[in-house]
Formats: structure tokens, sequence, C-alpha cells
């Protein structure tokens, strides 16, 4: 009997606006993907079962946490849309291109979608959150420092384990972890005000990272590490003062593995080295241009060919593709979420909230920028994934639980769920 | 090179507007109302009746002019207390001060659990008495406890008179803040 | 909670900044869309550095001269008209830098932001050529090397052009490279070629010559057959007694000539010279950027250097295409328009990609003096080369032979146009190492300016 009160209270309502909007974007968004995989199956021909299965099932996920999350439990899920669609075009991208990569693909969004329903679950005790802080810690040391371990090279960086035949990136997830840690209730903050401890781990997953020689994670890492410490203290000076160690530090790192520079020598002179070490970003110059607007249409394009294209190059992939406007729709989404983070933190439950949902933002653009800008050759390439879009398992959990920390901060995600009847039997 | 042919440019043109329907849809709709959810504490200097207005979850406490309730005695350290609304109930922590946090007259270790009408004292201050709901002084206040979602539209509420046992007459609106001793902070997770 | 709170600020300025830079990026990225989209990398319009996916080239009468299918291009049947088209069209390896096919790809491949390289709508490129004429008159170059090229001096619009050597691209000599036979084989000479002018000089030594000695037509010059300077002597082909101007034009007295050249002085001849515009270099409306001419270094005190000078068989140097534009300023009345031969590119659903218009060439001579040019060129057709030469044209010009060190025989020129409005053509016409300039180059301007005659009549 409750369950149809809360039913009728959702639709039967005119007055019920932001529902029937969030249910027009439902259904938009399911057309989007149905064309789609449309699109995708009617160029293929030996995965075109399992593809099937996988765009209905994926299709099928989001209307029940529609149903269950939005409608019964009354939440707003827009963030979860957003990521939804988001990563709805990484599925639709891998199995266009790697049709043997989708069942990972589809599985990581899942398992991703898990992972952040689980820490909005575990999160809801804020007692228990601050709890955790320091076995994430432990857990995000022991992450990175089992990768130098077990690793092999891949592509230059040895930050990849291969595990019964899957190869995962134990630096996403420590990702989590590191935000965990650096965000703190604000009794945390206050019983401990000086920074030293956290900026102790700061540097030892930035230098764990620099010794994987995955550069543009140990950047994302530290980037996030400046907004943590920042929301924690408020205190500039520390701040410059460690910005200023990481430069010196940086410079000498760059005296000691010289290598390094070399990917310097084509930024900005791609097009002289077009067919070297130019050539993923000309191609991706050129092919997002011939994309226009709208695109090229999915399996069209020839970006797909060059290395690298579903990971670091996806931006220009999605522009070919999908049209540079869809791209840069992409882009302004991230950026909007960012600033709605913003504006919501103001009102969330803890400062733990606040700072860990800043920060994963925070992480998100810094992430961003580096591959978009990376790949475009406005600074130098790194080799960092685009958030939602790559291809890429690890990347994907990693940022279903960044999300996390982003809905959390959200008053409503933990805004009393009381039905009517509850309430009503309250206040007698 | 095998000869591509390109999807309709007005496919392609309509798959751009679904995508972009939905996204800034939802990356908007955040805009629309802030979450604001209206907590209610009060802190009351047994004294002078001064109420200190609790309305956020996390409050700190102390001598310094950044905190969000200022204490200017001297026994108050610069970051004294902080008092936070947790899933169990609310909470003080004193964060590392000199003069120490009493509750009901006992220091605590670290935190401790509050429940409404206990005394607090910061160092050598005067007692403040912890109420777990909003206290007004003359009027009746109509604002509701929670008001978590802006939307909630209350027409299926009813609002008939209660029964005369319960003490309670008129509307149901009124009588809310007379109620609040009676919520179960379970709920409040 | 007040301070964290105040520190979300932070976040904000990160996304404003985030949000600028992807600002940025777009305005880049798009400004620069079609740069990125014509690269030759670009498979979706190229294949091996060939354009593929583009639209049809016609010439003036439509007859198709390259066009795609397929992903493959094609070009014309006719193998002469494929040589002759080839350096108006361009190869596949990007060698021929002024080939349609690459200064006008953007054109060709109706590439534009919004729908990307997906256009369905490939648009015709239409020449003002006609692929007929050039092509006869390739042949007719035959074994010389060499170019001709004939425009209407009223419009600018080039009708007929030619350049040897060429080859036909569906069949690649083995031996491109290494035999002399195809030598420069990659240039064109008409844009980018250089020539000593030999008598066809004498347009301009006349243009500096009623320019600056007011009564050059009751001058009587006294040729037998050399002349002595101090520093050197000026040969002539034959000894033509005494004459006046316009029969030392007509019989190309290097003699009076040489002593016309040094009456007017080496630097108000070099002003003449500059003043055809022989010296510019042009950007021609085709996009192609010709080669200047050079008047020489020459030591302007000597007199036989000057001398040599003025009868166009010393250091300076003349490229055609310029050189056509001093004829069509001659016939027009001192001004010409820069010729063009890149008519128009449309889209099947009629919209308009380029359009050319005549653009002024910067040349300008008084009308007077062209107007005399213009009958002194007519009375060398008239009174000495013979009209019977040109049919149905009513002709002027000038020829030269020009000697070339290292060649057994000279260089064959011809520049002229024809008198009557009615139809407005100027042309240009070098052979190398064949000869007499009347005889070849003369020849196959005759040839050519007929066929134009009876093609449009």
């Amino acid at each position: 009997m409750e369950t149809t009160k809360n039913t009728r209270m959702y639709f039967g309502r005119p007055g019920n606006f932001y529902g029937f909007i969030t249910f027009v974007v439902m259904i938009a968004l399911t057309a989007y993907q149905i064309i789609m995989s449309y699109l995708v199956l009617k160029q293929e021909k030996d995965d075109f079962a399992k593809l099937l299965i996988f765009f209905v099932s994926y299709m099928f996920i989001e209307w029940i946490y529609f149903i269950v999350v939005g409608v019964i439990k009354n939440r707003q899920i827009s963030l979860e849309i957003i990521a939804f669609a988001l990563s709805s075009i990484s599925l639709f991208i891998t199995a266009s291109i790697n049709p043997s990569s989708a069942l990972t693909q589809f599985a990581s969004i899942v398992l991703g979608l898990f992972v952040f329903i689980f820490m909005i679950e575990f999160m809801k005790d804020t007692t228990r959150t601050s709890f955790m802080r320091m076995p994430m810690a432990l857990a995000a040391l022991g992450l990175l420092a089992i990768t130098i371990l077990l690793a092999s090279y891949k592509n230059g960086a040895k930050n990849w384990i291969y595990i019964g035949g899957v190869s995962i990136q134990p630096s996403e997830f420590a990702k989590i972890a590191f935000v965990y840690v650096g965000a703190a209730t604000l009794d945390k903050l206050q019983s401990t005000r000086s920074l030293t401890m956290y900026v102790l781990f700061a540097v030892a997953c930035v230098g764990l990272l620099g010794l994987m020689s995955d550069f543009g994670a140990a950047l994302i890492y530290f980037a996030t590490f400046i907004i943590m410490a920042f929301m924690r203290s408020g205190d500039f000076r520390t701040i410059i003062m460690v910005c200023a160690a990481a430069l010196i530090g940086g410079i000498i790192i760059l005296t000691m593995r010289p290598y390094i520079l070399t990917r310097f020598k084509t930024y900005r002179h791609i097009w002289e080295y077009i067919d070297e070490g130019g050539f993923q970003q000309t191609r991706s110059l050129i092919y997002a241009a011939s994309g226009g607007f709208f695109g090229v249409g999915i399996g069209n394009g020839y970006l797909r060919d060059v290395f690298a294209a579903s990971e670091d190059l996806v931006f220009c992939l999605v522009c070919e593709e999908l049209g540079m406007l869809t791209g840069f729709l992409i882009l302004i989404t991230i950026a909007l979420m960012a600033l709605g983070t913003a504006y919501n933190a103001r009102y969330s439950r803890s400062s733990f909230f606040t700072i860990a949902s800043c920060a994963a933002a925070g992480m998100i653009i810094v992430q961003t920028s580096l591959n978009v800008f990376g790949v475009t050759d406005f600074i130098p390439m790194t080799g960092v994934t685009l958030p939602f879009i790559s291809q890429g398992g690890s990347s994907m959990i990693s940022c279903w639980g960044l999300l996390a920390f982003i809905k959390a901060a959200d008053a409503r995600t933990y805004g009393l769920s009381l039905s009517h009847t509850k309430e009503r039997r309250q206040l007698r | 090179m095998e000869t591509i042919v390109y999807n309709s440019f007005y496919l392609q043109a309509i798959l751009f507007a679904l995508l972009a329907v939905v996204l800034l849809i939802c990356a908007l709709s955040v805009f629309i109302k802030p979450a604001k959810r209206i907590i209610r504490a009060s802190l009351v200097d047994a004294k002078s009746g001064h109420i200190f207005d609790i309305s956020h979850a996390e409050t700190s406490i102390g001598r310094s002019r950044s905190c969000d309730i200022v204490l200017e005695d001297i026994s108050v350290s610069r970051f004294h207390a902080v008092l936070s609304m947790r899933s169990k109930s609310w909470m003080i922590f004193d964060t590392n001060s000199t003069g120490g946090v009493f509750v009901n007259g006992k220091r605590i270790d670290k935190k401790q659990d509050l429940k409404d009408g206990d005394r607090i004292k910061f160092g050598n201050t005067l007692e403040y008495i912890f109420y777990s709901t909003a206290v007004t002084t003359r009027k009746k206040k109509k604002t509701p406890v929670y008001n978590y979602r802006e939307d909630f539209d209350d027409s299926d509420i009813d609002y008939n008179p209660r029964p005369s046992n319960s003490g309670y007459n008129s509307s149901y609106k009124n009588n809310i803040n007379d109620t609040d001793e009676n919520l179960d902070f379970k709920d409040f997770s | 909670m007040r301070t964290v709170n105040k520190r979300i600020v932070f976040l904000v300025v990160i996304a404003i900044i985030f949000f600028v830079f992807v600002d940025i990026l777009m305005f880049s990225m798009f400004s620069h869309s079609e740069e990125y989209a014509m690269n030759s990398k670009n498979s979706h319009l190229f294949s091996n550095g060939v354009l593929v996916n583009a639209g049809t080239i016609k010439d003036t009468n439509g007859v198709a001269l390259a066009s795609s299918k397929n992903g493959k291009r094609y070009y014309s049947s006719d193998s002469v008209v494929r040589e002759a088209m080839l350096h108006a069209l361009g190869d596949d390896k990007g060698y021929i830098s002024g080939g349609v096919e690459n200064t006008f790809r953007k054109e060709l491949c109706g590439y534009n932001i919004v729908t990307g390289v997906t256009s369905t709508s490939n648009p015709t490129l239409y020449l003002t050529l006609d692929s007929q004429i050039s092509a006869d008159a390739y042949e007719k170059l035959g074994e010389h090397k060499g170019c001709i090229i004939v425009a209407n001096y009223k419009t600018g619009k080039i009708i007929a052009m030619a350049t040897s050597p060429s080859y036909d691209i569906y069949n690649v000599p083995d031996d491109i490279e290494d035999n002399e036979k195809y030598e420069g084989v990659y240039i064109d000479r008409i844009f980018k070629g250089l020539y000593t002018p030999g008598s066809t000089f004498k347009t301009v030594t006349s243009l500096a010559a009623i320019e600056n000695i007011s009564d050059i037509y009751d001058q009587t010059f006294t040729c037998n057959g050399s002349y002595k300077y101090d520093d050197g002597e000026i040969i002539c082909m034959d000894t033509h007694g005494t004459l006046t101007f316009q029969q030392a034009l007509n019989r190309s007295c290097n003699v009076a000539f040489a002593q016309i050249a040094n009456e007017v002085g080496a630097s108000k001849l070099e002003s003449a010279f500059n003043e055809s515009g022989l010296a510019n270099s042009y950007e021609t409306p085709d996009r192609i950027t010709t080669q200047a001419s050079s008047f020489g270094d020459i030591d302007k005190s000597s007199k036989s250097q000057v001398g040599w000078t003025g009868i166009g068989q010393y250091k300076t140097l003349v490229n055609p295409y310029a050189y056509l534009i001093y004829m069509c300023a001659i016939a027009n009345g001192g001004t010409a328009y820069k010729p063009y031969y890149v008519d128009y590119s449309k889209t099947s659903g009629g919209r308009y990609l380029y359009q050319a218009q005549g653009v002024d060439s910067g040349v300008k001579i008084n009308s007077d003096y062209a107007k005399q040019l213009k009958e002194l060129m007519r009375s060398d057709v008239r009174d000495y080369y013979g009209d019977y030469m040109f049919g149905n044209v009513t002709m002027c010009g000038k020829s030269g032979t020009a000697q070339v060190e290292g060649q057994d025989n000279s260089n064959s020129l011809f520049v002229g146009f024809s008198y009557d409005d009615s139809f407005p053509y100027a042309s240009v016409a070098v052979v190398e190492n064949a000869g007499a300039g009347l005889k070849y180059a003369g020849q196959l301007t005759a040839d050519i300016m007929n066929e134009i005659y009876n093609k449009s009549n």
C-alpha cells in the first residue's frame, strides 16, 4: 500500500514537474541509445547477437535504476543519467571498434554502478566514513606499491597488471582512495590542523606514480592534492611552498630521465613530424575536423584505425564520428557538472563530502583537460583517459567511484527518504 | 579505400539534439534549486537566554573569527569544539582544546553523543543548553523540520483535525515544533 | 563549515578556467577545421596523397577532365588531353604544386564545417580552358619544350595553355627522373619559367622610346649589320640600311634598337621594364605565385650592355605569364586583369563555392602609349610577317629568337594579340631549342589563334 501511494504520488500529480522532466530525459536517452545501437549493429556481422544483448541490457539497467531510485525512492538522478549517457557512448565506441572488448566495457560500467551505489550507502554514516580513512590510505599506497611490484610495461608506462586475462590499472582505483584520504569531517579538520601527514601521504603517492612513469596520473594526483590541501587548510603559503617543491622535484626528474623531454619535441610542431611523433595528434585534428558539426556517423571514421584511438584520442574520435558539437557538448557538461558540485557542496552533510566532492570534480576536470588539450596539441600529450568516454575498465569504475563523492555532497542524497506514512506516523 | 556511405546529416543532427537534451537538462537541473536542508538545533545560553541557531550539519565553535559560533571567553581555544549531526545523534567533538568540553558537568574525552537538554560548557564559559530542535521564543514558526525536496507537494497529507485525546487541536502545521522530540533520529540518515 | 564552504570557490575557479580554455580550443579547432580536413593525410578525401573523393573538373565546354568514382580518380580518356591538362589539374604526388586538385581542394570537396566531409553535393569545378585547343597546342609543341598561353585580354580568362614537357598520368614514364627529355617536367613553364626574351623585348624598349623620346617616329637609324661600342659590338641579323622606328621594330633591327636603348638610357629602360609589369611576381587568382622576371644586373654605364639589354639578349629574363599581362595591357588600352583559368565551382545543389572575378594586375600604361604600341605591333604583322600567316585573325605581334648558351638552336618566342576587339585574345608562346621566332613560336601562335577563331565562329 505504501508503494502504490508513492507511485501515485509520483505520476499522479500534475505538479510534479521535475519528475516529469526526468522521465522525458529518460525517453530521450533511450531514443538516443536505440538509434546508436542500430547504427553500430548494422555494421556488425559477427558479434551482432552479443552486442545486441549488451545494448538492451544496458538500457534495461538504466530503466531499473530510474524506477527504483528515481521513482520509488524519489531521488534526483540527473547526475547518474549524465554518467549513463556518457558511459553508453564509451560502450558504443568500444563495441564498434573492438567488439571483443565490449564485454569488459559493459561489465565495468555495471561494476562501476555497483561501486557507486555501494559507496553512497557506505558513506551514509559519517562516523563510519571518517573511520575508514586510515584503511583507505593504506589501500591507496598498497595498490600503488603492488603495481610497481607486479606490473608489466605497457606503452611506456609500468602501471598495468594482468589478472586472469584482464588488464587493470590499480592507479585508477587508488584515485578513489586518494580522495577519500584527503577529505575529512570538520572535527578531524579542526583537531589535526597540520597538513604534514597528508602532504607526506600525497608525496608518497605521487612518487610511486613517478616511479611507474605514469606522469599523467602523477599530475592528476598532484592537482587533486592541491585542491584538497587548500580545501582543508585555506593556507596559501603551504600550497605555494608545496608547488615550488614539486616544480623543483619535477626539474630534478627531468634531468635524471631526459627521455621524457623527447615527448616535448613534437609539442607545437606536430605538423612537421606528421608521420612520426606527431602522428596521433595530427590525425586527431584532421579527422575531428572531418566530422563537421554532427559527425560522419559511428563506424565511418578513420581515426579509429590509429593507435589508442578509443583511449587517448577518443575526444577527437567522438568529434569525427559523432560531431564536433557533440565533443564540445561533453566538455561543457563536465564543466557544468563541476559547477553543480560546487553549488551543492555548500549544503553537504559534512565537510568530508564538501572536500571529497570538490576534489573528485576537480580531478575529473584536470583529467579531462590533460586528455583533450593534449590530443589537440594545446599541451603535450600525457596519455590519460577521458572520464566515462574512454575505453578502459579501471578508468570507468574509478569515474563512477568519484561520482559517488559528488553525489554524496548533494544533501538530497541523504535526504529524509521518509514516506508519507512514516512521517504521519511520527507526527501522529 | 572503399567508398563510405556517410550517415544522413539529419540523423546525425537528431542524435546530437537528443544527447544535448539529455546532458544539458540534467546538468542544469542541479541549479534549479539547491538541495538545502534546513537543519534545526539550538544552543541556548543558560544565563542570558541568547539562542545560537544551528543550521549546518557541522558547526565549529571557538574563539577564532572564522568559526561558525564565536565565543569570546579567554578560556575558549581558537578552535575549541565541533558540533556535528551524525547518523545516530548529534555529537560534540573536543578538537584539541586547552580548556576542555564539559557535558552535564563531566569533561568529555574526544567526543560525546548529545541528547536534547544536555548542558555544555566550553572551558570556563557558562553553560549552554543544547536543544535538538529549533527553539523559538514566542511565535510558533511554521517551518517544517526537513525540506529535502523543494518539489515536495503536500497535497496528499491529511490535514484532518487530530483526535482530541492527543492534546492537539486545529491544523497539523501549527503543531510541528511541539512534536519534534518524537522524531526518531534513524530517519535522519 | 563556513570556512570550508568559502573554499569551494576554488573549484568554481577551476571550472571557469576549464570552460574558458575549452572555448579557446573550440574556436581554434573551428577556425582551422578546413585546413585540417584538407590535409592530404585525410583518408576521407585522399588516397596516397591523391584527391579521390572530390568533385568533377570540367573545361569551359563541359568536357570532363577529372572525376571520382568509387574512391578512385579518373581523367580524360584522350592521352593528349591528359598530358596537356596535367599541370592545370595536378598530379597524384603533389610534385605539381599549381594543380587545381591541390590549390582548389576546398572547392572540389565541398567541405564545410557543418557537414564535414560528408557533403553529398560533390561540386563541379569549371575551368576557362578549352581542353581540345590546349591539347592541340601541346601536340604542336611536339618534341620541343616550351609553353603557350592564350587569354582573353578583356576578361582575363585563359582559353588555352600548354607546357611541355609533360607526361601521361596514367602511364608515368620509368625514366622520368633521369631522362633529359623530362627535365623540368613538374614545372609549369608558364607560371614559373624564365626566358631570355630576345627580340620580343623590343616591345619594352619601344615603350621606353615612346615615353622618353618625343621625336622617335621622326628619327632614322642606319644598320650596317653591326655596331661597335667602346666595350662591345652589337650584331644584327641582317643589314637593314636606313630604317624608321617602326620599320626597325618590324624588321627587328638590333643595331637600331641598341641605339634606341642607349638613347633612352639604362635607368629609363628599366623603368619601362617595371612599368610593363614584367618585374613583378604575381599571385594569380588561381593561387599560383609566378616567378618574377628580372631586368638583370648590368653595368648601366656600358653602352654595349645597355644595347644588348635593349634587344633582349643580355641578362634580362622574362616570365611568360607576366609577359602575357603586358600584351593584354597593350591590347586593352593600358590596363589588364590577371589571367586565370579556374572559372567557378558549383555544388549539385546550385550553390557557388567559388566564382572567379577579374583581378586587376596593377599594370598601368598610358593609354596613348598603349595605343601606339598596338599600332606598332600591328604593323609588324601587316607590313612584315604578313597577314596571310595568321589567317582570319588580324594579328599584332613581335617575334623573338633568343640564343641560349648550351643549346644547339635558339629559343623561338612570339608575343602578340588580336587587333580586333571582337576577338580579344592575347598570347605568349615559347618554343625551346627550335630556331627562328616566327617559324616556330609564331606559327604555333597562328595555328592556335585560328583554331580559337574557328571554334568561336
